[in-house]
């Protein structure tokens, strides 16, 4: 064990002096390592990004689901608000056309089309600098 | 479960059987095959985790890096959807995405009971993330969590309608989360044993039946691929749908 550690020691004395001596090569090298694990992470949760965008099928039912469970809780509270009040199948129609409007608005947020709840509708996603979130950040640092 | 005769039944395999009966008053209580294996799928989450972190080796063990890698994984996901401020909901988003995968992986075993293809499990599931929204909404920011539901710059005479629209889009949210994963295990699941069926049928068809019975022998092998990733995928979506809807929570106007 003691000897090849000593034989590579002696052959890599230049070679660690140059090291101990300039303390910049290192950092050189540690800022170099940080950015390729850096463009490595990117490029990983890229492909996470993607698992979705590969598989059309879990798209498909991703939107489908987005859509159809829209419709089904517009019909549901229909039934609800003419059991409730007895408005006859108004209420139903109503709130059946309200919950397809509902589904157009998922899919289309889960497309990326329109902006998020509560965003702006028109302009550039604008992040929280918003009280809730800078208090936030300050509780949790 | 088991294939009886050479005629399948593919649905068969989601009956739910009691094998402890317990009645308290009008409520059926059993201990059914569904709780065995939501118990089994927390024993096992729970063991694994305990015994790969038990070491707590400063060079990990392979075992070790699968647990660290899931954490990992959960957090990067949680802090990229909700912030830093999102990291306070990391046990539970973390425990929901483990239980998900351990439950799906549990039910690509032959002859086990898949919980996540039970809709009323991945409804509580699903319930329980947008109470949890709904309930931590309310109390940090009160009445302005409401604002969640008025998009800015909509004329007044629209502001009824849009209401509405997205009080409903918000009410579907559980509707699509738990019907996403219950229909994605539950039709792969039902696929998978149609297939396996094609092969019986055919291979009792004599030398030309089971010539032909390789066909459907590959789709079943192609298609148990299939289901390992969408197990992992769905977990993944339920996961990170969740993050996005506590980021709703913590931040409702953006």
């Amino acid at each position: 064990m003691s000897d090849p550690q000593e034989t590579a020691g002696k052959a890599g004395l230049p070679d660690r002096q140059k090291l101990k001596t300039g303390e910049g090569a290192l950092d050189d090298r540690l800022a170099r390592l940080n950015e390729k694990l850096d463009a490595k992470t990117v490029r990983d949760t890229a492909d996470g990004d993607n698992i979705r965008g590969k598989s059309g099928m879990g798209q498909a039912l991703r939107l489908s689901s987005e859509f159809v469970a829209a419709i089904l809780v517009g019909a549901g509270l229909g039934w609800a608000f003419d059991y409730a009040f007895g408005t006859g199948p108004f209420g139903m129609i109503g709130f059946l056309m309200l919950g397809f409007a509902a589904g157009i608005l998922n899919i289309m947020r889960a497309t990326g089309r329109v902006s998020d709840f509560g965003a702006p509708v028109q302009g550039e996603h604008v992040k929280s600098d918003f009280t809730v979130g800078s208090d936030d950040e300050g509780k949790s640092a | 479960m088991a294939t009886e005769s050479t005629t399948v039944d593919p649905i068969h395999q989601f009956a739910i059987q009691p094998i402890i009966p317990i009645r308290v008053g009008d409520y059926d209580l059993s201990f059914t095959n569904a709780s065995l294996f939501m118990l089994a799928t927390v024993v096992v989450a729970s063991v694994f985790l305990y015994l790969t972190t038990a070491s707590r080796g400063l060079l990990p063990s392979r075992m070790q890096s699968v647990t660290e890698m899931t954490y990992e994984f959960v957090a990067s996901m949680l802090r990229d959807a909700a912030g830093t401020g999102g990291m306070r909901f990391f046990p539970f988003v973390f425990s929901l995405f483990v239980f998900v995968l351990v439950a799906n992986l549990l039910g690509m075993i032959p002859f086990f009971f898949t919980v996540t293809a039970q809709i009323i499990v991945t409804f509580a599931l699903s319930m329980m993330v947008i109470l949890t929204v709904v309930v931590y909404g309310f109390m940090k920011h009160g009445a302005g969590f409401l604002k969640l539901f008025v998009p800015e710059g909509v004329p007044m005479i629209l502001v009824p309608l849009v209401v509405a629209i997205e009080i409903i889009s918000f009410l579907s949210r559980p509707v699509s989360l738990s019907v996403r994963l219950f229909a994605n295990m539950l039709a792969g699941h039902i696929t998978l044993k149609v297939f396996a069926g094609f092969i019986i049928s055919l291979g009792s068809l004599g030398a030309v039946g089971i010539a032909g019975a390789v066909l459907p022998l590959l789709m079943v092998v192609a298609l148990t691929g299939l289901e390992f990733l969408v197990a992992f995928l769905q977990a993944y979506v339920f996961a990170v749908l969740t993050c996005m809807y506590l980021n709703d929570a913590l931040h409702p106007s953006h």
